[in-house]
C-alpha cells in the first residue's frame, strides 16, 4: 500500500482489483500491528463486503470518488456494527449502531473503512494507554508515534491504508502527522461535522484526515467538509475552490517568530526554512509577523479543553479511578477551575483572533512548527530540543494550540528528517476556511520536494533495538 | 497551598468541591489536581490581569465563534 489515494484511483483505473488491495491492506495492517501497536479492531467482515461492492462498481463504470480506498479510524469515531472503546475499559463494547458523519461520508463516495485504531485514552491521556498501550512509531520504534491519533498515524506512515481520519483538540491530527512523516490537516472548527466521535472539548475539537500528500488531503476535505444539520458548529460554509498550477505569485506567506519559535529545534526550524526558500521561489512574498499573546495559548488553551473535559467525562464521574492516571491528572483540573475564569479564557480567544486579524490582514497565510521536535522517545515521552531534554506537555501544543483556540486551520506538511533519523514538519495556517491557500502551498512544495514520499523500512520498524534513519528519496 | 504536606487543607476543600460536583477522586488524584491547579496559577493570574477588549464591558465569550462564520 504504498500508494497515496490519488494513485491508487490511477491503479483501479488501470484495473486493479478492490478485493485484492482491501485483502493486503488487512494483511499488512496486521503486520503493522504486531510490530507497533496500531490497531483496536480489524474490520474484515465489513471491509470484504464493501469491496466486493466496489469492484462491481469498478466492472460496471459507476465508481464514486473514493470507490474502494481502505482507510483507518481512530476509535473515538463511531463506525457502524463495531465498538467504539476510546482506548478505554470504562467504555462499553456494544457495537455503534450507526457511523460518524465523517465515516459515513467517505463511505458514501465508495472508501473502505479496515480498522479502528489505537488512541490515547478518550484521546487526552497519555503515551501509555492501560488497556491498549502505546503506539510505536514506524520511523523508530523506540519513539511515540502519536499524541493522540496514534495508531492511525502510524498505519498511515507504514503504508497499511493511504489515509486515516483523526481527532484534533490541541494537536492531535497534526503532531502524529509531524511525527510520522504525514500531511495532516485540523480544519476550520465546524468545517467538518463532529456528530458520531466522542466529544471531549466543545470549544477545540475537531475531525480530520491523516494523509500522505496535500494532494490527498484536498480531495478528503472537499468530501468531508459541510454541514450535517446535527453537528450545532457545522454551519454554512463558504465554498471550497481548490486552485490548481504551482504559481503562488500573489500569496504572502507570514513566517512567524517569537514564542512560538524560541523553543524549537535546529532541524524543524532548518525545515521552516527550507520551505520558506520554496514557496518563494515559487512566487509566494514572504512576511515577518508576531502574534503577542502566543505565548499564553498553550496555558489558556488548556484551560478550556479541561474545563470541558471534566464537564464530558461526568458521565463516568464514578469511575475515574479506572481511567489512565495521566488523563485524571490532566482533565480534573477542569473541576477546580472557577466559571469567571473559564470565561475570561473564553474571552481571550477573542484578544487572540484579532491578533489573527492583524496578520491575516498582511498575509494569506501563517508559517510555524507543528512540534518544536522529532517524536518523543518512549517509554517516557520527553522530546529533545537542541540538545535539551523537555517533558512532552511542555512542548507538543506549543503552536498546535493556536489553531484549536481560535479556529483557524491549521495543516501539517513534512519538511524533511532530523540528525536522528525522524520527521520534521511545519504548519501552515490559514484564516477560518482558508484551508483551500494552505493545501495549495502545500501541494507546491510536495511538487518540489519528496520528503512526504520517504517510507519507513519495514525491516527497521519491527527492531526495536534498531537505529532507525528516516532519508527522503531522490 | 501551604504546608508541606501534599494533602494540605486547600486540598481537603478541592476534594470537598469534587465531591459536592459529582466527582469521586481519590486522594492521590485530588492531590495531581491540586498541584496542576497551581502550577497553572501564574498563567491564570495574567489572565485575570487583561483588561477587557476595547477599553469596554468583556466582550460576550461566545464572540469566539462568530469568528469563524464571519468570514
Amino acid at each position: 500500500m504504498k500508494l497515496d489515494v490519488h494513485g491508487l484511483l490511477d491503479e483501479y483505473r488501470g484495473g486493479a482489483d478492490p478485493r485484492s488491495v482491501v485483502t493486503d491492506s488487512l494483511a499488512r495492517l496486521r503486520v503493522v500491528h504486531d510490530a507497533l501497536n496500531t490497531t483496536i479492531a480489524f474490520l474484515d467482515e465489513r471491509a470484504l463486503a464493501a469491496a466486493e461492492e466496489s469492484a462491481r462498481r469498478w466492472a460496471d463504470g459507476t465508481a464514486r470518488a473514493l470507490e474502494g480506498v481502505p482507510f483507518a479510524v481512530k476509535d473515538v469515531i463511531d463506525v457502524e456494527g463495531v465498538p467504539t472503546t476510546g482506548g478505554s475499559w470504562v467504555s462499553s463494547d456494544a457495537p455503534a449502531t450507526r457511523s460518524a458523519e465523517v465515516v459515513r461520508r467517505l463511505e458514501a463516495a465508495g472508501a473502505i473503512a479496515v480498522s479502528k485504531d489505537t488512541t490515547t485514552e478518550f484521546a487526552v491521556g497519555g503515551p501509555h494507554p492501560p488497556r491498549f498501550g502505546t503506539t510505536r512509531n514506524p520511523w523508530n520504534p523506540e519513539r511515540w508515534a502519536g499524541g493522540s491519533s496514534m495508531g492511525t498515524a502510524a498505519s498511515v506512515a507504514a503504508r497499511s491504508v493511504p489515509f486515516g481520519l483523526g481527532t484534533d483538540v490541541g494537536g492531535s491530527v497534526r503532531l502524529p502527522s509531524a511525527w510520522c512523516g504525514l500531511t495532516g490537516l485540523k480544519p476550520t472548527s465546524g468545517a467538518i461535522p463532529r456528530t458520531g466521535v466522542m466529544p471531549l472539548s466543545w470549544t477545540a475539537e475537531t475531525v480530520g484526515p491523516l494523509c500522505r500528500s496535500a494532494r490527498d488531503v484536498e480531495l478528503l476535505f472537499g468530501l468531508l467538509r459541510g454541514p450535517d444539520g446535527v453537528d450545532p458548529r457545522a454551519t454554512a460554509l463558504p465554498p471550497f475552490i481548490p486552485a490548481p498550477g504551482d504559481d503562488l505569485s500573489g500569496i504572502r506567506v507570514a513566517v512567524v517568530g517569537g514564542y512560538l519559535t524560541e523553543m524549537c529545534d535546529g532541524a524543524v526550524r532548518s525545515g521552516i526554512d527550507a520551505m520558506a526558500g520554496v514557496l518563494a521561489d515559487a512566487g509566494a512574498e514572504l512576511v515577518e509577523a508576531d502574534i503577542p499573546s502566543a505565548r499564553e495559548v498553550l496555558a489558556i488553551g488548556y484551560r478550556i479543553v479541561w474545563v470541558e473535559a471534566a464537564s464530558v467525562h461526568r458521565v463516568n464521574a464514578a469511575r475515574w479511578s479506572e481511567y489512565d492516571p495521566v488523563l485524571v491528572s490532566r482533565i480534573s483540573q477542569g473541576i477546580a477551575t472557577p466559571a469567571v475564569d473559564y470565561l475570561l479564557a473564553q474571552q481571550f480567544r477573542v484578544r487572540l483572533q484579532r491578533e489573527l486579524d492583524d496578520v491575516f490582514a498582511r498575509a494569506d497565510l501563517v508559517l510555524v512548527p507543528t512540534c518544536p521536535s522529532t517524536a518523543p522517545r518512549l517509554p517516557d515521552a520527553t522530546v529533545v530540543v537542541d540538545g535539551e531534554e523537555f517533558p512532552l506537555y511542555a512542548a507538543q501544543s506549543r503552536s498546535t494550540m493556536l489553531g484549536n483556540l481560535t479556529g483557524a486551520p491549521g495543516l501539517a506538511v513534512p519538511t524533511g528528517f532530523a540528525p536522528d533519523g525522524l520527521p520534521v514538519s511545519a504548519q501552515l495556517m490559514a484564516p477560518p476556511h482558508g484551508e483551500a491557500v494552505a493545501l495549495r502551498a502545500a501541494r507546491v512544495f510536495q511538487a518540489a520536494t519528496a520528503h512526504h514520499l520517504a517510507v519507513p523500512s519495514p525491516a527497521e520498524m519491527s527492531d526495536v533495538s534498531s537505529p532507525v534513519s528516516g532519508a527522503t528519496p531522490d | 497551598m501551604s504546608g508541606n504536606s501534599r494533602y494540605s487543607d486547600y486540598c481537603r476543600s478541592q476534594a470537598e468541591l469534587a465531591t459536592r460536583l459529582g466527582y469521586d477522586l481519590d486522594d492521590a488524584q485530588v492531590a495531581d489536581m491540586c498541584a496542576a491547579v497551581e502550577a497553572a496559577e501564574p498563567a491564570a493570574a495574567r489572565l485575570r490581569a487583561d483588561p477587557p477588549l476595547d477599553d469596554g464591558w468583556p466582550v460576550d465569550p461566545a464572540h469566539g465563534d462568530a469568528w469563524l462564520r464571519a468570514r
